[in-house]
């Protein structure tokens, strides 16, 4: 029993060590630093070559490793926590960050150049200073844990003495209590930030050197995830906050492990009872660890919204860019195993794998960047799906049944895993899905009634897709298959985000206080989604076995549930096609182009060490410079072209900004008719043009040409720079050109609203039967054009006749209806075919007060044919005559009408006549008002 | 007030985000002076404190102090300068005990022992109750306490300018009424002083001008007595900044409405 509380008192130190480095990142920082292990990391690889190869003394290469770690702890914190807290980022982000410079620096592990020479290392043993035998309580204690005994409290100790009595350690604690107050009392919170970080790389060092002598050859993946678990276990005892706290924690999970293992003798099941102990901390402990990270403030980077030119809207790049995307990207994937260097089994099969991951990564992009948990444990997930899928595959489960059980056994495993961590938020779903993806191929890969013991584990038999829909069984089938699930998880997951349920979730997010006062359970909304993303991890897990043919435990280290979390970073956090780029990216590299990197990492690191450095690089780089990740650039990249092709499709090469409207040249011929003779007119931007003449003068003709009703013989007729001569109609809406007729054809059994409804659904498109069906994005897009429907109605004042019928309207109010149908595309330039004619004259006035809106609020230039002369020369900014199919003058209303051409052509000599019917509706509406 | 301000702000604009606070501010504060910022909730005067003392950066503007243009120099550099703000309600590390506060507090003088222990002493004999206290963390003080802890501060760096955000918050009147005389007898050393306060009252006892913001900006600038007889200015302080609420109605306040 004695030996029992020694080995515990040895192995709580070590824990309590680094949890220490933790807690004092966290109180300088607020936000759990989860690299703190592998800062130290190149220390300890560094003094084993220095001392086996270079023959230095230990005495005079500790210190040297130490003085590493506290450059490297400098490092980070100079050049990539530093950056981020000043941007002030949100703690997720940092937490995130923090497994990149871990990556990162592990990677560096794996350099050749930078390790011991292996012979050396196997011949000596780690390096220790000194050889020793002492007994203790029927121990025999070698020098590792004599050193672990007197170092490991001599340092707590001082550091605590540090913190209490130095100025600098009062400074310190100033600033973890009062960030604002410390400032105001001038303590710099950047050098105590610098301070701290350089004190927890010392730490570090000193821990990975002293642990390093246990492990016959020296293992920096020792330093990952099952110590940091214990390690966050321990510092959640002070609530992240008390350096004591931590020490003790660590202690205690160090006795508690060496009790269990005592009892039980099975080092899986005393794991076990150590996360179970941590998991209790986190209840027990809960307020405390709430308090302590309660003031948690920052920012999450969203992307913005896709910036669109005005006049692309309609474009058809921009309305199916997604369907572009897709396209192009599953044509890639298709084609990808079909090319020549790809033809090996070996090589579709890391094909297959790199779906995978891409698929894992969409479940964590659900989690990590809509709901803005962090989840450490999601391999353990697919492992869960895997090992269901090879139990089952001799039984004839079908893919679609397997995919099914195995979706809601990672769903609910998840979801059991997430309830601790349902009150606080970035913290304790991370430390929970952590000791799920330590314990679980530890322990629970292991049992027999789930998977298996021996290292081979369970062979996989092949699975029907389904009854009758036969078997993959080549690496090729199954890579198609997993290509098929994919993308449709991709579709339901991207339905989702567009879903009330998706938005509920980014609202949880950004406010949880506010969308409970909406009457949302916000517990509700989160359990939700880790259900929808363990199913999707579960579900990744029968592919898994499907591509691996068998299924062992050593597939799920703990260390790739934390090497994928940089996909979603990188992807941008939140982007489900940035997950698949950022899968496709990472992982693609990690098994194509890694052995062309050997010489770099080894024969030893090509894989592991490749893919930590890539991946850890990526993500630290991804964080500082693109917080929207690959998503955000190309994004980016997008709204150039876009700006460019807008640019191109509003311009001409001779003027800036090209006109709404410009006829040149247009000649048409009705036999021998000449309707139109070299017409040439121009509408500015926010122009209100008139066009007059006689009957039979060309007017309808020319707003044919331009329309496309008709096409001219020759000419040229460009609507905002773009040459339409050559197009039928229904395509020249799509540059901004809309069309109303002289007489007003509308739908008379259909209500004024639903008439707009009509007009406004090819804005809004929704498939039939995702309408039928009810489907959530049919719903949206429903009530988007409801609504839209409702501001065209108010726009118009034509709200009172909302439900009338159209064919019961007057013929004023059904032109003004057919105005606003034609408004709802949101066209850019509006072609005008008497609108007044047959309509009654108090009717009439109302038409120009609604063109002028129509032009200053929906930002939309008007040509427009009219013979009600009055209403013309008030409304218009300029005005076009026309006599026999040419234009005879072109100038302000004033100007037109006092052209001698026009006078003699239109409207005759008598002056009295032209001003016949306006005169007296002026001094009408004079007495009127 | 022919000299040189030892503060002045010119056209000062802050934003949180996306979402504007202070629009072209300017004001100066006169060596030994004793200035009240006023204004309605919101009105920016915790957010001007915030900029003048360092803490937040503007977008546009200047800030100069003792002629040296400090603009963005960090709060921690302009406390060695001599300019101390005093966060009320929000001025102690309560894990720490009051006796490593006023350690903390005392951190840019450090380096001249012996002023710092005679100023110990004048906080210890002005605050007899924090010298009982000196062993407890600050975060069992009273309210009140709190206060004289933050005032401490005061005392200990003797500062060129002192600003103080809501000294009379949450506190009772007799409390204030303490702390007020403190101020004025640190004012009354030379010590210029910025005072934001809700409490027109409060202001109108210690400072002989005022500032009055309103929405970001300088609505009026005088003698506080002049503003107490600004019926509608005062009654916006009064009356929690809600003058259109009360049936009270200003040209002002009908054009912006």
């Amino acid at each position: 029993m004695t030996q029992t509380l020694v080995l515990g008192v040895i192995g709580g130190l070590t824990i309590g060590l680094l949890a220490v480095g933790i807690v004092l990142v966290y109180k300088a920082n607020r936000f759990i630093n989860l690299g703190h292990a592998q800062l130290g990391a190149l220390s300890a690889v560094l003094l084993a070559k220095w001392i086996l190869d270079w023959g230095v003394s230990w005495w005079l290469a500790f210190p040297a490793a130490v003085v590493l770690g506290v450059a490297t702890g400098l490092v980070v914190e100079r050049w990539v926590i530093r950056p981020l807290r000043r941007t002030s980022r949100s703690t997720e982000t940092l937490m995130l960050v923090t497994i990149g410079v871990a990556q990162l620096l592990l990677a560096l592990v794996f350099v050749p150049a930078l390790r011991p020479n292996d012979n050396h290392l196997t011949e000596h043993g780690y390096p220790l200073p000194f050889h020793a035998n002492v007994s203790l309580g029927g121990v025999v204690l070698d020098a590792q844990y004599l050193l672990i005994l007197a170092v490991v409290p001599l340092l707590v100790a001082s550091l605590g003495a540090f913190l209490r009595y130095t100025a600098m350690g009062k400074m310190i604690r100033a600033a973890a209590s009062n960030p604002e107050e410390a400032r105001l009392c001038g303590v710099s919170i950047t050098r105590v930030s610098a301070v701290v970080w350089g004190i927890a790389g010392g730490l570090s060092a000193v821990t990975a050197v002293l642990l390093a002598p246990g492990q016959a050859s020296f293992d920096a993946a020792q330093l990952g995830p099952e110590l940091l678990l214990r390690a966050l276990g321990a510092a959640a005892v002070g609530g992240f906050t008390s350096v004591p706290a931590a020490c003790l924690g660590g202690l205690g999970l160090g006795i508690i492990e060496q009790v269990a293992l005592y009892v039980t003798k099975d080092g899986s099941d005393a794991l076990l009872v150590v996360f179970a102990a941590i998991l209790a901390v986190f209840v027990v402990r809960a307020r405390t660890i709430d308090r302590a990270v309660s003031s948690e403030t920052g920012e999450t980077t969203d992307r913005p919204p896709l910036r669109v030119p005005a006049i692309l809207r309609d474009h058809v790049l921009v309305r199916r860019q997604r369907a572009i995307l897709a396209v192009a990207a599953g044509a890639l994937a298709v084609i990808l195993p079909l090319l020549p260097f790809f033809q090996t089994e070996a090589s579709r099969f890391e094909l297959s794998l790199v779906l995978i991951y891409a698929m894992v990564g969409v479940a964590l992009t659900i989690v990590v960047g809509w709901a803005g948990q962090i989840s450490l444990g999601h391999f353990a997930l697919v492992g869960v799906g895997a090992f269901i899928t090879a139990r089952l595959s001799p039984h004839e489960w079908s893919l679609v049944a397997l995919v099914g059980l195995a979706g809601v056994a990672g769903a609910a495993a998840l979801v059991v895993i997430g309830l601790p961590a349902l009150r606080l938020r970035g913290l304790t779903l991370a430390v929970t899905t952590l000791g799920l993806a330590v314990v679980a191929p530890v322990w629970l890969f292991r049992q027999s009634w789930f998977g298996s013991d021996t290292p081979f584990g369970v062979v996989v038999q092949p699975i029907a897709v389904a009854a009758d829909l036969g078997t993959p069984i080549a690496q090729a089938e199954i890579y198609y298959t997993a290509l098929v699930v994919l993308a449709l998880v991709l579709l339901a997951a991207g339905a989702l985000r567009r879903s009330v349920p998706g938005r509920l979730v980014l609202a949880v997010r950004d406010n949880e206080a506010a969308t409970a006062a909406f009457g949302v359970t916000p517990a509700t909304v989160k359990l939700g989604v880790l259900a929808v993303s363990g199913f999707l991890a579960g579900a990744a897990g029968v592919l898994w076995a499907e591509a691996w043919k068998n299924v062992s435990t050593g597939q799920f280290n703990p260390a790739l549930s934390l090497a994928i979390l940089a996909v979603p970073v990188i992807g941008g956090l939140g982007s489900l096609a940035g997950a698949v780029a950022a899968a496709a990216l990472l992982y693609f590299p990690t098994y194509f182009l890694a052995p062309l990197a050997s010489h770099v990492f080894g024969d030893f690191g090509t894989h592991i060490g490749f893919q930590l450095g890539l991946g850890g690089a990526a993500l630290v780089a991804v964080t500082l410079a693109y917080p929207t990740g690959i998503a955000g650039a190309a994004q980016r990249a997008w709204e150039r072209v876009l700006d460019r092709l807008a640019r191109r499709v509003a311009n001409r090469p001779e003027r800036p900004v090209e006109d709404p409207l410009v006829v040149e040249g247009v000649h048409l011929s009705f036999g021998g008719l000449r309707a139109l003779d070299d017409v040439a007119i121009r509408v500015r931007e926010h122009e209100i043009v008139g066009l007059i003449g006689a009957n039979g003068a060309g007017k309808t003709t020319l707003l044919n040409a331009i329309s496309g009703a008709r096409r001219p013989d020759r000419g040229s007729v460009r609507v905002f720079g773009e040459e339409v001569v050559d197009l039928a109609p229904e395509y020249r809406a799509a540059f901004g050109l809309a069309r109303s007729f002289q007489s007003a054809r509308l739908f008379p059994g259909l209500t004024v609203l639903e008439t707009l409804q009509v007009a406004l659904s090819s804005a809004n498109r929704v498939g039939v039967l995702a309408a039928i069906v009810g489907a959530p994005w049919a719903r949206e897009a429903e009530r988007r054009t409801t609504s839209d429907a409702w501001e065209l109605l108010d726009l118009f004042n034509l709200e009172p006749w909302a439900d009338s019928l159209t064919a019961d309207l007057s013929t004023g109010t059904r032109r003004i209806c057919d105005l606003a149908a034609q408004m709802a595309t949101r066209p850019k330039l509006l072609v005008l075919d008497e609108p007044t004619a047959g309509v009654a004259q108090r009717e009439t006035e109302s038409f120009g007060p609604l063109l002028r809106r129509i032009r200053d609020e929906l930002d939309c230039s008007i040509l427009i044919v009219e013979h009600d002369m009055p209403m013309l020369m008030a409304l218009c900014d300029r005005v076009y005559a026309m006599e026999a199919g040419r234009v005879i003058a072109e100038g302000t209303p004033q100007e037109v009408r006092d052209d001698p051409a026009v006078i003699g052509s239109y409207l005759g000599t008598d002056a009295v006549a032209i001003n016949r019917s306006g005169g007296r509706r002026r001094r009408s509406k004079v007495t009127t008002s | 007030m022919t000299t040189a301000p030892v503060l002045e702000a010119r056209d000062i604009e802050f934003a949180y985000g996306r979402l504007p606070v202070l629009f072209g501010v300017t004001l100066s504060v006169a060596r030994g002076e004793a200035l009240a910022l006023l204004g309605t909730n919101g009105a920016g005067k915790s957010t001007l404190l915030r900029v003048l003392c360092g803490l937040e950066v503007p977008s546009r503007g200047s800030v100069t102090l003792d002629g040296a243009d400090v603009t963005g120099a960090p709060a921690e550099d302009l406390v060695r300068r001599g300019l101390v703000l005093i966060a009320g309600g929000r001025s102690a590390f309560p894990d720490m005990t009051v006796e490593e506060n006023l350690e903390i507090q005392a951190l840019t003088i450090r380096a001249r022992p012996s002023v710092v222990d005679e100023r110990r002493a004048t906080v210890l004999g002005l605050f007899p109750r924090l010298r009982e206290r000196l062993r407890q963390p600050a975060g069992s003080l009273s309210g009140g306490e709190r206060q004289q802890l933050a005032l401490a501060k005061a005392v200990l760096l003797d500062p060129a300018v002192l600003c103080i955000d809501e000294l009379s918050l949450g506190l009772a009147p007799i409390v204030v009424q303490d702390l007020l005389e403190i101020v004025h007898r640190i004012n009354a050393t030379g010590t210029s002083v910025v005072l934001v306060e809700q409490s027109l009252n409060i202001a109108s006892e210690l400072c002989g001008r005022a500032i009055f913001l309103e929405k970001g900006a300088v609505r009026f600038e005088g003698r506080t007595a002049d503003l107490l007889e600004r019926d509608d200015l005062a009654r916006a302080v009064f009356l929690g900044g809600r003058p259109a609420d009360v049936g009270l109605s200003t040209a002002n306040e009908g054009r912006k409405r």
